[in-house]
């Protein structure tokens, strides 16, 4: 016999896949197993959610953010108030407002499998055993259309732009943004450059290619390996108010593309560097309510803040421990929307 | 970031020019400790930019 920890739920079966689109389903009390049964046709992830109250919300927020197409909180319970609301809380009180909202704006339904509210007329006196919901009722939720499950749905649906994710390297794939792929309702397109050798794919970002209006200053910034036709598209971008994201290299060219001025450090800064957000804005607004955080960083070149931005975070290199060599702040180009 | 991608880095970072190892930075030992931990916590940081750039693809 081992004493489970209060308040902590476990994961307990991992989707093995990773391009496709998956669903995941929480459990509760004697549910545990006709998920997994479920979880293995589907192969979906299955979080034992364990205790309600407490609610073990890491394992909530961490099952959330792993979901990609569906979330389904099961429960011999009933719909309201029951384990599904604990984690419909749960992540509005995370900045997930609507809970049905997931993080990439794009919609992952939340589904609750539950006994429906007309078969209880008291929560307390409900008998479990013959409304239990059974596996195939735990399938249909998590693998069926969006649907009424239980008594509960609040998903629905809404159409995003189309994405354009441009590669520099082989070893560096979009990362987490490979999360965005397996969105059903985003339209995606991965963009090998640079190294690899691909051209740039200028109509497949659905951005009109602009006319050359004598800005060259990308082509002056020949330290960067930014090229014209890609540096001109990111301009275009951002003046036709397309989202723009950019790590590393890409927010080096994103700033060339902008006319910001960039400049070679004289000592690279890598490793994990402690960065404090800017105001309470931006902490709010950009960073789920983080002051300060710890990145990791491998870079040679700072460039400036575009006219007009502003910048969502510092980097305070002299404070860092583990640093062999101390060099001064500069500001990491977190901008902001339009 | 990712762990593989960390140690790529830290693999490729080895063979860079001088001028670029002298420099600012954490020891590889440094670099590795906690670092699933520091990388989950990283994803999550992570999550909340991109949510809130995101929105911008709504139509």
């Amino acid at each position: 016999m081992t004493a489970l920890p209060v308040g902590k739920g476990e994961i307990r079966r991992t989707t093995s896949r990773r391009r496709q689109p998956r669903s995941r389903s929480s459990r509760s009390a004697r549910m545990l197993q006709p998920a997994l049964a479920a979880a293995d046709e589907l192969d979906a992830t299955v979080a034992n959610m364990r205790f309600v109250k407490p609610l073990d919300v890491d394992l909530v927020l961490r099952a959330w953010r792993a979901s990609t197409t569906r979330s389904s909180p099961i429960e011999e319970n009933v719909v309201a108030g029951g384990a599904g609301s604990a984690v419909a809380e749960a992540l509005a009180a995370a900045g997930h407002r609507d809970s049905a909202c997931c993080n990439w704006g794009c919609l992952t339904p939340l589904s609750t499998t539950a006994i429906p509210r007309s078969s209880s007329p008291s929560a307390g006196s409900t008998s479990a055993a013959s409304s239990r919901p059974s596996m195939r009722g735990v399938r249909g939720a998590a693998d069926g259309p969006v649907r009424e499950a239980g008594g509960v749905s609040n998903a629905r649906m809404a159409p995003t732009r189309p994405v354009a994710i441009f590669r520099f390297s082989r070893t560096e794939g979009p990362g987490l943004l490979r999360r965005l792929a397996r969105r059903p309702r985003h339209r995606w397109q991965l963009v090998a450059h640079s190294s690899e050798g691909a051209p740039v794919p200028v109509r497949s970002a659905r951005i009109r290619r602009p006319r050359d209006d004598g800005r060259s200053d990308e082509r002056q910034r020949s330290r960067l390996p930014g090229r014209p036709p890609l540096s001109s598209l990111l301009r275009a971008a951002v003046d036709s108010e397309v989202p723009v994201i950019g790590h590393c290299l890409g927010g080096q060219l994103l700033a060339a593309g902008a006319g910001c001025a960039g400049d070679a450090r004289p000592v690279a800064e890598i490793g994990w560097l402690d960065v404090d957000v800017c105001d309470s804005a931006a902490e709010r607004e950009w960073f789920g309510g983080r002051a300060a955080f710890k990145t990791f960083q491998w870079h040679y070149d700072a460039f400036a803040l575009a006219r007009g931005g502003s910048a969502g975070a510092d980097q305070q290199v002299q404070r860092q421990p583990g640093i062999r060599r101390r060099r001064t702040a500069h500001r990491p180009p977190v901008s902001r929307p339009r | 970031m990712t762990r593989e991608l960390t140690e790529t880095w830290l693999a490729t970072g080895a063979k860079e020019p001088p001028r670029f190892r002298r420099a600012a930075t954490q020891s590889a030992a440094d670099i590795r400790r906690d670092l699933p931990a520091r990388i989950d916590s990283l994803h999550a940081v992570a999550d909340d930019v991109y949510a809130r750039w995101a929105q911008g693809l709504r139509r």
